[in-house]
């Protein structure tokens, strides 16, 4: 095998190639030159930190184990890539105009820039990554093992003792000088590295073109070449190879998920496309060559595979497969090269984790502790030396806890299934990034509540179990679950007998995790702080560029504003930010104004040096703020929905005046009718009247001229007179009348009457009438009596007005009258029918109105002043009746009179 | 800001409709109806399958992305 010195030196001069790299491009960006780095290109290469040792080597020992289930690992960040319209843009948007330095920042700053939060997200990210960085340290070093001490039979047999005796402590050690080195050489400004950037695209590519020219190589010499194996052992392998685990869907489909979530949710990758973005436009490019790169870096995984089952001896580990395909071939060098692209993989993983990670804990977990009046009293005022301190020694912890992780639990064990359980952890973010982003009413409380579960049910029924046989186990609780409750048995929480522990431990996390989420933010209410913050991240979109973002009206002297920003940017460019909004501001070589906005500035330039909650904290000391109202914020938050709401009541009042003027329009039409209506009545009484007057006068006229007074024809025209007066008078009275019923003037005297007797009364009246028309009216049948209550003056009044119409109109020939009284239900009906020749159509509608005959062809003829069914009916309905025309034809018709029977007939009847 | 993407509308849906119709087709039960021991040019339907899926869905991406892309200046 090969030797140790030659394999040590190669990766360390690799190492030292890195740094160059990124020391010089830190150096070309501050000048302005290398303009390629801000390029799509790196951009995307830097994304590509995704793919880790873990990808390198444990993709081929997972395509040997499972199959192609290796692939959903790159499925799922495809998948949100692909989508990267719905979730990336809006979240690169986000962090660019809130200067975010990290995911927990990221999610304290939309919920309220809640520390609680911050210090929960960045202590999940510790824990959840920590198996992730031990990994790495495990991949190299195993790559490193492998290489130098395996035998002939592909056996790895390290050293007990000696200077070579723990590789994973030597690369712990390289890796943290490495990382100080390069991730904190200075606090910038955006947090932003464009050195580690570009030195991680590097590495990118170095990996990328390792492992494709492994992959060529095994295509080509081993697959196509020489070293073919026997053509059903290579079927058979590939049959292996290209398969889905049989009753494994549900995996393959959580594998998807968790890895399109940690796309998101690693800080690492939070780090690189949200917080290292340059800009926008690069997302849209790296949206396709991202795909595309882990299209190409898993293309040669099958082939290698293929080559490693049918070349290597079957003891041989599928994870160190890449390494010794090419020693088997007698490549040494190829498999040199493959150990620089794991070293390359590892290495940009613990690189820009542990810089995320030190970010994180400097900003959310010790600088609030500094802030601290009581704790930070020794603090310089200086603050950017301490925190690049404490980054430095974050590093060290987080990789000192990684090696501890290695060397306790990460002993065995394939490199996927460790991966997963990060995957799984940092997936816990998801629910609450998600509702960070498109949830405004997602608040504070409901995010701390469903993180802490969901976190907590991950620990449980993940890691825990996987911690048998490290010391650190309960497996007491593992086997009979917590208290001995076989219900939270960890591996079958609730009698989820059975799952994959991966499938069984996501969906239960998640789903609780999701649910108290859900639960408690729509439950409860957060502070002002949050609400603005929450319509600023949900709404990103929907405010213009040229527009403000709302701020919250506070005040400070410009002194003490100055003072906090040196303390944590430095006097340069505090004094550089002061000069810009002075010029902003118009305000020449004069101090700018500190009012709220310029306050608002200095907040989000703090954040991005020291994070979102801390930022506040430091602002909140020196400002004056305006007390917050809830009234303040909602005022702010709520322009534009207000300016909507505004225009929806608009619409409301103006569909109300549309119905209040449709109303108005159709009074005015019935007044209209009615005005019409009393003209015409005016018009039809004073014709009336003037008829008989006409011939009233002619005829006194022609009595005045005559001689004679006792000549038949005076007699004759003083009767005409006399008829006429009489008639004038009759119609007098009835319009005086029903003038009087309808101003209510009349007095009525109800009593209990019997309809029938009534009505044989009016007959009995009538009678000579009819004789003298030659008309025939019989008394009605005979009934029992029917007991209304009514004035009887009146109701007879209504009989003889129908009697007399229906005498009038009968059948000049053979006229006659039938007369019925009748029960129906609780109605008496009176039935008058005569056989006259009906009413004609067209006034049939009219018939009950005053003056509703046709008066031009009647009136004269006939001698009715029109009036008498109008007052029919005026009685009748006063009475609590109807009246109408019930038949009518050629041979006749028939009008009813329906009234009320009297509640209580037997005791009237028995008087 | 979001409303001056040229090109007809289907670019515009396609980056919507393109991820959500790729989470369809690679996952289970779709995908492992290709799960069939047919090979093509001697390699697996199911391998042929992912990898045509993949490619077709980068493609597509590449091609949305220059339309509603296109005369930005950024």
């Amino acid at each position: 095998m090969l030797n140790p010195a030659l394999v040590l030196f190669v990766g360390l001069a690799y190492l030292a190639g890195l740094f160059v790299l990124a020391y010089f491009s830190d150096r070309a960006v501050e000048q302005g030159r290398w303009r390629f780095i801000n390029s799509p290109v790196i951009y995307t290469l830097s994304i590509a930190v995704y793919c880790t040792a873990w990808t390198f080597y444990g993709a081929v020992g997972s395509a040997a184990r499972n199959g192609l289930e290796f692939l959903t690992i790159y499925l799922g960040p495809t998948l949100v890539f692909i989508g990267w319209w719905l979730l990336l843009r809006k979240i690169v948007r986000i962090c660019k105009s809130q200067q975010i330095t990290s995911i927990a920042d990221f999610l304290s700053a939309r919920y309220g820039k809640s520390a609680l939060i911050s210090v929960v997200v960045t202590l999940m990210s510790v824990i959840a990554i920590t198996p992730y960085i031990a990994l790495q340290l495990k991949g190299i070093a195993t790559a490193f093992e492998a290489l130098v001490y395996a035998d002939p039979s592909f056996q790895v047999v390290p050293p007990q003792t000696g200077i070579w005796a723990d590789t994973g402590l030597g690369v712990a050690l390289i890796m943290a000088v490495f990382v100080i080195l390069f991730g904190t050489r200075s606090l910038k400004a955006d947090e932003s590295h464009p050195g580690v950037v570009t030195a991680v695209a590097f590495e990118s590519l170095v990996k990328l073109v390792a492992l494709m020219l492994i992959g060529i190589f095994v295509v080509f010499a081993i697959l196509f070449g020489g070293l073919r194996a026997p053509e059903q052992e290579m079927a058979l392998a590939l049959e292996r190879l290209a398969s889905v685990q049989p009753n494994q869907d549900a995996r393959w489909i959580v594998i998807t998920f968790l890895s399109a979530a940690a796309i998101v949710c690693l800080p690492r990758q939070f780090q690189i496309f949200a917080v290292e973005n340059r800009n926008e436009g690069h997302l849209a490019t790296a949206a396709w060559l991202f795909p595309l790169y882990l299209l190409l870096i898993s293309l040669f995984v099958v082939p290698i595979a293929l080559a490693g089952l049918t070349l290597l001896p079957d003891t041989a580990d599928p994870d160190l497969f890449v390494l010794w395909v090419p020693i088997a071939a007698g490549r040494e060098e190829l498999a040199l090269l493959a150990f620089i692209g794991g070293l390359s993989a590892g290495t940009s993983m613990v690189i820009v984790s542990s810089i995320a990670l030190s970010i994180m804990i400097s900003n959310h977990l010790a600088l609030p502790l500094l802030l601290n009046r009581r704790l930070g009293r020794r603090v310089p005022e200086d603050l950017s030396r301490t925190i690049l301190f404490v980054r430095r020694a974050s590093i060290v912890g987080i990789l000192t806890l990684g090696y501890i992780y290695y060397r306790t639990a990460a002993g065995d064990g394939a490199l996927a299934s460790i991966g997963l359980i990060s995957f799984a952890g940092v997936a816990q973010f998801l629910p609450a990034l998600l509702g960070a982003v498109f949830w405004r009413s997602a608040n504070r409380h409901g995010a701390t509540a469903g993180l802490i579960t969901g976190f907590a049910v991950w620990a449980y029924t993940l890691v825990l179990p996987s911690l048998e046989g490290t010391g650190l186990a309960f497996p007491a609780t593992v086997e009979q679950g917590l208290f001995g409750l076989s219900a939270l048995r960890p591996t079958a929480l609730f009698g989820a007998e059975g799952w994959d522990p991966l499938v069984h431990s996501t969906f239960w996390s998640l789903l609780l995790n999701s649910l108290v989420f859900i639960l408690i933010s729509a439950s409860t209410q957060t502070n002002p702080i949050g609400r603005l913050q929450g319509a600023i991240f949900v709404d990103i979109f929907r405010r213009t560029q040229a527009e403000d973002e709302p701020v919250l009206p506070r005040s400070a002297s410009v002194e003490d504003l100055r003072s906090v920003a040196e303390r944590v940017l430095g006097r340069a460019r505090t004094a550089e930010l002061f000069a810009s909004e002075a010029r902003i501001q118009g305000r020449g070589e004069d101090d700018p104004l500190p009012d709220a906005h310029f306050i608002t500035r200095v907040e989000r330039q703090l954040a991005s040096g020291i994070g979102a909650a801390s930022a506040r904290l430091m602002v909140s000391r020196i400002v004056k703020g305006a007390p917050l109202t809830v009234e303040t914020v909602m005022a702010l938050v709520d322009e534009t929905r207000a300016a909507i709401r505004y225009s929806q009541e608009l619409e409301q009042k103006s569909a109300e005046l549309a119905e209040t003027a449709s109303k108005l329009r159709t009074a005015n039409e019935t007044l209209q009718r009615l005005d019409q209506m009393k003209d015409d009545f005016l018009s039809r009484v004073s014709h009336e009247l003037r008829t008989p007057m006409t011939s009233i006068r002619s005829f006194a006229e022609l009595l005045e001229e005559a001689e004679t007074l006792d000549t038949p024809h005076s007699r004759r025209f003083i009767q005409i007179v006399r008829q006429e007066s009489e008639r004038l008078t009759r119609l007098l009275d009835e319009i005086l009348d029903l003038s009087a019923m309808e101003s209510g003037q009349i007095t009525w005297h109800m009593e209990p009457v019997d309809v029938t007797q009534i009505l044989r009364q009016s007959i009995e009246t009538m009678s000579s009438l009819a004789e003298r028309h030659g008309v025939t009216l019989p008394l009605p049948p005979p009934v029992p009596p029917v007991m209304v209550t009514a004035d009887p003056d009146r109701l007879k009044q209504i009989f003889l007005n129908l009697l007399s119409n229906a005498v009038k109109f009968a059948d000049a020939e053979a006229g006659r009258i039938r007369t019925e009284v009748r029960v129906e239900g609780g109605t008496a009906v009176v039935a008058i029918t005569d056989n006259g020749g009906g009413v004609s159509p067209a006034i049939q509608g009219s018939l009950f109105s005053k003056f509703g005959r046709d008066w031009a062809n009647d009136s004269g003829g006939r001698g009715g002043s029109g009036l008498g069914l109008a007052i029919c009916r005026q009685i009748t309905e006063r009475l609590g009746g109807q009246i109408a025309l019930a038949e009518t034809s050629e041979a006749g018709s028939r009008f009813e009179v329906r009234l009320p029977l009297r509640a209580l007939p037997f005791s009237v009847a028995a008087k | 800001m979001e409303s001056e993407t040229p090109g007809p509308p289907i670019w515009r849906e396609l980056r919507w409709i393109s991820p959500l119709l790729l989470a369809v087709l690679i996952v289970p039960p779709l995908l492992t109806v290709f799960h069939q021991p047919l090979t093509l040019f001697g390699l697996p339907l199911l391998l042929i399958y992912i990898f045509g899926v993949w490619v077709l869905a980068i493609a597509v991406c590449a091609l949305v992305a220059r339309r509603t892309q296109a005369g930005r200046t950024d």
